[in-house]
C-alpha cells in the first residue's frame, strides 16, 4: 500500500511540474509583440521552411544552436521545421546538391584558411555556387565577385586587407550566410612527461609546432599523441583526410611553414623573391645541406618534380594548390623559379606552405613503370621525406611510430612520436586522464573541462579559433532570396546565449567571416548583427511583410511562393 | 547424405549470389559517396571528380555492377577508396585481433553456458537456478556497449585492474606474430573485453543447454545410472551433460552470427583494432569495396557455419536422417 501511494505521488508531482513548464513556456513565447493585420490573403502566407542540423552525436553544438535559432525564427512568425540529418546525408543535400532551405555548418579553422582567400573567395564567389561548390548559399553578386577577385591579385598585404574589408562589408550588407560563433578549440594534455607546450591557431595541439617544441621532463621521450581515429594512408599523394596530413607533414618537408601566429615563414626555402614585384614570378632558394631520410640530397630538381607530379597524377589534395602555376623551372641545384598564370596573393601561404617536397629518385621510377594510378595506389610504407621525423612503422588502428630525424636542420627535442588512434573521443580523453596518452588531438565538449581540470597532471588548453559556425540560407529559394528576410533572421540569432549556454563561455561571437583569432586579417570595426528582435520586425515591416492574428508571417503584397513546396526560384547549375 | 550435402551447397551458392547483389546496392543507396569526406577537407571540386573517375564511380550503375560481379567471382575485392590498399590486404591487418577476441569470447561463453546450463537444470527449482538464469538474462538484455562502458569505468578507471582498452600498451613496437599474441600483456588486455562479450552471449546457449538437460534427466538411462549406484556428480558430468550437448552444437553457429554484430560494438568500446572498427570506418566513409568485402565475409561465415552445423548434426546424432523434401 505504501509503495503504491509513493508511486502516485511521484506521478502526480511529475504531472504538475510538466504542466507548469508548459505554462511558463507559453507565456515566454507571447512576450514578443508582432503587429497584426487582419484578413490577409492565404496565398501570401510564407511557406514552411526547413532548418537542417547535424544529429547531436556528430556535433552537439551545431544541433543545439540550430534548434535555438529555429525557436527565434518561429517567434518572427516563420513556420520552421528542424530536421536533424546524418552528416553524410547533410553534406550530400546541402553542400553538393544544394537541396536545402537552411542548415548549420562549420568551416574548420585550418592553417590554409588563415589566408582570407578561402572565406572571401572560396565560400562566396559566384563561380562556386554550382553542384559541389562551396558557395553554398548561391550568392551571386557582380560587385562582390569583383572584390573577391581583386583581393587575390594584390600581393601587398596592407592593400589586400583593405579590399578584404570592403568585401566583408558587402557580405554583411547582403548576408548570404549568417556567421554565428567561433568555437574555442579545447584539447586535453597530460603534463606528466612533457613541458613547453605550444599550440596553434586552428590546429590546437595537432600543430606542427607542438611536436617541434615539446621537451621531455623525464625518461619518457616519445610523445603519445591520441586521436579519435586512425589515418587512412601514409601516401599523401592520394590522401584526402585532414588527419593524414597532420601526420605526413611531420615526415615530408615544406618550403614554407605557417607559424603559430599564422604568418608564413621560410622553412626549407632559405629565401623567396618576387622577381618582378608583380606577384607573377617567384624565385625560391633552398636551404643547403638538406637530405631525404635515405641520405639523398634535397635539390631544386626534387621541388620541380613534386609540383609537376601532383599536376600530372591529379593528386586530390595538392592539385588545387598548383593550379595558379604555369611552369616551374630549375635555375641551379638549389634554386627554382615559379611562373604563375596570374598574380595570386595566397601563393606563399596556400601553395608553398602546403605543398610537400617529394623525392624524385623514389617516385619517378614508380610513375614510369606504373603510371599515375600506380603512384596514387602506392602504399608508401617507407614514406621517405625530408621532414623532421622519419616513419618507423604503422600498425593500423594500433599505433604509428615516428622517430626524430637527428640530421634535420632544426631537430625536435623529443625522441619521436607515437600516434595512437582511439575508436572515439571518450576513449581518447580517458587515455589522457589515465596517462596513457600525452596529447588528446580532438576538441572536447565544454562541459568536460571542469571535470578534467580536477585531475592531477591533466591540463586543458583552449585556443580561440578562426573556424566559423554559421547558418546557410539558400538564396535560390523563397523566402531566403529576400535580403530583408536574411537580415531579420540573422538579427535574432542569440549569439550570447549560444556562447553561454552551449559553449559554456568557450567561444567568441562571429561578426563576419574572418574571425578575431585571425589577428592580421580581422577587421574589428565591422558592423555585424547583434540580437535585436525589434529591429528584425522593423526590417521585415519595412520590406512589406505582415502578420496575421496567429503571428504567422505573410509576404509583401504581390509576392507569393511560386513553388509552394520548396520555394525554388533558381536552379542549381 | 551426399545428395543432401549437394543440395545444401547449391542453396548456399544461391544465397551467396543474392548476398553479393544486395551488398552492391545496399551501400550505394546510402547517402553520399566516397568523396563526402572531401567536403570536410574542402578539397577542390576537380579533385572530387578526378577521384570519382579513378574509382570508376562516374560510370552508369549497371556497368559498375557488372564489373563488380566479374571481379567478385574472380576473388578480386578491389582496393579501398580511403587507403588505396587492396581490400584483401587491409582485412588481413585486422583479422587476427578479431579472431583472438571473438574466439576467446565465444569459447568462454560456451564453457560457462554449458556448466551453468547443466547445473541449473540439475538443481531445478532452487534459488541458485533462479539467480543464475536472471543474471544471464540481465546481461543478455543489457546493451553490450553499456556493459562494456560500465566495466571499463569501474574495473579499469576506478580500480585499475585492467587496461583502459587497446591490444597493447602504446610503444610496444611492431612485432612478429608470437610476440604480439602470446604475451601476458596481451592476455591482460584480452580478459576484460572477453568477459564482457561472454556475459552477453552466455544466456542463449545456457538456456538451450538447460532445457536439453531437463529432457535428458527424465530419460530412463539416468534412472538406470542411479540404480547402478553412480554418484550424482558422475551422472551429471559423465552421462547427462554429454548427451545434452547436441542442441548446443547448432547453437554455436547461431552465436557466431550473433557475435559478429556484438563484436563491432565490443571493438569500439574497448578500442580493439579489429574488423569491427574497419566496418564502422568503411561505412561512415562510404568506402564501398571495404564495406562490401567485410559484410561478405560475415555473411559467408554465417552461411557456412549453418551448413556445417546441419551436416555435423547428422554425424553427431545418427538418428537424424536427411529425407527428401
Amino acid at each position: 500500500m505504501v509503495k503504491r501511494s509513493i508511486f502516485f505521488i511521484i506521478i502526480f508531482s511529475f504531472l504538475i511540474t510538466t504542466g507548469c513548464m508548459s505554462v511558463s513556456k507559453d507565456s515566454d513565447e507571447n512576450e514578443q509583440q508582432l503587429p497584426v493585420t487582419e484578413d490577409l490573403p492565404e496565398d501570401r502566407k510564407v511557406r514552411e521552411v526547413v532548418m537542417n542540423v547535424t544529429n547531436p552525436e556528430y556535433d552537439a553544438v551545431r544541433y543545439e544552436f540550430g534548434l535555438m535559432i529555429a525557436e527565434e525564427w518561429k517567434k518572427l512568425g516563420f513556420d520552421v521545421e528542424t530536421v536533424p540529418l546524418e552528416w553524410n546525408r547533410l553534406s550530400e543535400l546541402g553542400m553538393q546538391q544544394k537541396d536545402f532551405d537552411s542548415f548549420t555548418l562549420s568551416w574548420a579553422g585550418r592553417a590554409e584558411r588563415i589566408d582570407p582567400d578561402h572565406f572571401i573567395y572560396g565560400t562566396l564567389h559566384s563561380s562556386l555556387s554550382g553542384y559541389g561548390g562551396y558557395n553554398i548559399a548561391g550568392y551571386d553578386s557582380e560587385e562582390y565577385d569583383a572584390l573577391a577577385e581583386e583581393q587575390r591579385a594584390v600581393s601587398d598585404p596592407e592593400e589586400r586587407k583593405k579590399i578584404v574589408k570592403k568585401a566583408e562589408e558587402l557580405f554583411l550588407e547582403d548576408i548570404p550566410y549568417a556567421p554565428v560563433v567561433h568555437r574555442d578549440q579545447i584539447m586535453p594534455f597530460n603534463t606528466s612527461n612533457f613541458t613547453n607546450l605550444t599550440y596553434m591557431l586552428g590546429e590546437g595541439l595537432n600543430s606542427f609546432w607542438t611536436f617541434m617544441e615539446l621537451e621531455p621532463t623525464g625518461d619518457e621521450k616519445y610523445v603519445r599523441w591520441g586521436y579519435p581515429s586512425d589515418i587512412n594512408s601514409v601516401n599523401p599523394l592520394s590522401s584526402t583526410n585532414s588527419h593524414d596530413f597532420q601526420v605526413t607533414r611531420l615526415i615530408y618537408d615544406r618550403l614554407v611553414r605557417i607559424t603559430e601566429t599564422g604568418e608564413p615563414e621560410n622553412w626549407a626555402a632559405e629565401s623567396i623573391e618576387d622577381v618582378n614585384s608583380d606577384g607573377k614570378t617567384y624565385k625560391v632558394t633552398l636551404r643547403s645541406g638538406m637530405n631525404f631520410h635515405d641520405g639523398e640530397p634535397v635539390t631544386a630538381e626534387d621541388v620541380k618534380f613534386s609540383f609537376d607530379l601532383v599536376k600530372e597524377i591529379e593528386s586530390p589534395y595538392f592539385m588545387g594548390m598548383v593550379e595558379p602555376i604555369d611552369s616551374v623551372e630549375v635555375v641551379d641545384d638549389l634554386t627554382v623559379e615559379f611562373s604563375l598564370n596570374d598574380s595570386f596573393a595566397p601563393f606563399i601561404s596556400n601553395t608553398l606552405a602546403q605543398m610537400y617536397i617529394f623525392p624524385q629518385h623514389y617516385w619517378e621510377p614508380i610513375l614510369e613503370s606504373e603510371g599515375a594510378s600506380g603512384v596514387l595506389d602506392h602504399q608508401n610504407e617507407e614514406a621517405i621525406g625530408s621532414g623532421p621525423f622519419t616513419l618507423d612503422y604503422w600498425e593500423r588502428d594500433q599505433e604509428l611510430k615516428l622517430d626524430t630525424n637527428t640530421d634535420y636542420f632544426s631537430p625536435a627535442k623529443v625522441d619521436g612520436i607515437l600516434s595512437i588512434p582511439y575508436s572515439n573521443t571518450e576513449n581518447m580523453v580517458a587515455a589522457v586522464e589515465q596517462g596513457q596518452a600525452d596529447i588528446g588531438g580532438w576538441w572536447i565538449e565544454p562541459i568536460q573541462v571542469e571535470q578534467l581540470e580536477e585531475i592531477e597532471n591533466v591540463e586543458v588548453i583552449s585556443v580561440p579559433d578562426h573556424g566559423l559556425y554559421h547558418i546557410n540560407y539558400n538564396m535560390r529559394r523563397m523566402p531566403f532570396d529576400d535580403v530583408a528576410v536574411r537580415k531579420a533572421m540573422t538579427s535574432v540569432i542569440p549569439k550570447d546565449r549560444i556562447i553561454d549556454e552551449i559553449l559554456e563561455g568557450y567561444g567568441t561571437k562571429a561578426t563576419s567571416v574572418i574571425g578575431p583569432a585571425n589577428e592580421f586579417w580581422h577587421s574589428d570595426d565591422l558592423e555585424g548583427y547583434e540580437y535585436d528582435f525589434d529591429s528584425a520586425v522593423e526590417i521585415l515591416q519595412e520590406a512589406g511583410y505582415e502578420w496575421d492574428e496567429d503571428g504567422k508571417i505573410y509576404y509583401p503584397e504581390g509576392k507569393t511562393d511560386q513553388d509552394k513546396e520548396n520555394g525554388i526560384i533558381r536552379e542549381v547549375e | 547424405m551426399v545428395s543432401f550435402i549437394f543440395k545444401r551447397l547449391i542453396q548456399t551458392i544461391i544465397t551467396l549470389y543474392i548476398l553479393i547483389t544486395l551488398l552492391f546496392f545496399m551501400f550505394r543507396i546510402l547517402p553520399g559517396d566516397p568523396t563526402t569526406m572531401f567536403v570536410d577537407a574542402a578539397l577542390p571540386l576537380e579533385a572530387r571528380e578526378a577521384v570519382l573517375e579513378q574509382f570508376g564511380l562516374d560510370k552508369p550503375l549497371h556497368e559498375q555492377y557488372w564489373l563488380y560481379m566479374k571481379n567478385f567471382v574472380q576473388g578480386d575485392f578491389g582496393i579501398s577508396f580511403n587507403s588505396r590498399e587492396p581490400v584483401v590486404d587491409l582485412i588481413g591487418h585486422y583479422l587476427m585481433p578479431t579472431i583472438f577476441l571473438m574466439g576467446s569470447t565465444i569459447l568462454l561463453a560456451l564453457v560457462i553456458a554449458i556448466i551453468l546450463g547443466a547445473v541449473t537444470a540439475w538443481y531445478r527449482g532452487s534459488k541458485f537456478e533462479a539467480i543464475a538464469v536472471s543474471v544471464a538474462l540481465f546481461f543478455r538484455s543489457a546493451p553490450i556497449f553499456w556493459i562494456g562502458m560500465v566495466a571499463l569505468a569501474f574495473l579499469s578507471h576506478q580500480l585499475n585492474l585492467f587496461p583502459i582498452g587497446g591490444m597493447h600498451e602504446p610503444g610496444q613496437g611492431s612485432n612478429g606474430f608470437f610476440e604480439t599474441y602470446f604475451t601476458l600483456e596481451f592476455l591482460h588486455h584480452l580478459i576484460l573485453p572477453s568477459i564482457v562479450g561472454a556475459a552477453y552471449y552466455v544466456a542463449s546457449p545456457m538456456l538451450v543447454m538447460r532445457s536439453s538437460m531437463i529432457e535428458i534427466m527424465d530419460e530412463d538411462f539416468i534412472e538406470l545410472n542411479r540404480a547402478k549406484g553412480l554418484s550424482e556428480k558422475a551422472i551429471l558430468f559423465k552421462h547427462a551433460v554429454r548427451n545434452a550437448l547436441l542442441p548446443v552444437v547448432t547453437e554455436i553457429a547461431l552465436i557466431v552470427g550473433f557475435a559478429i554484430g556484438g563484436q563491432v560494438l565490443l571493438e569500439v568500446v574497448f578500442n580493439w583494432p579489429g574488423i569491427g572498427r574497419l566496418i564502422v570506418d568503411s561505412i561512415s566513409r562510404n568506402d564501398y569495396p571495404v564495406a562490401q568485402a567485410t559484410f561478405f565475409l560475415m555473411g559467408v561465415i554465417v552461411i557456412f557455419l549453418n551448413l556445417i552445423a546441419d551436416i555435423l548434426y547428422g554425424y553427431l546424432d545418427p538418428r537424424v536422417t536427411y529425407k527428401k523434401g
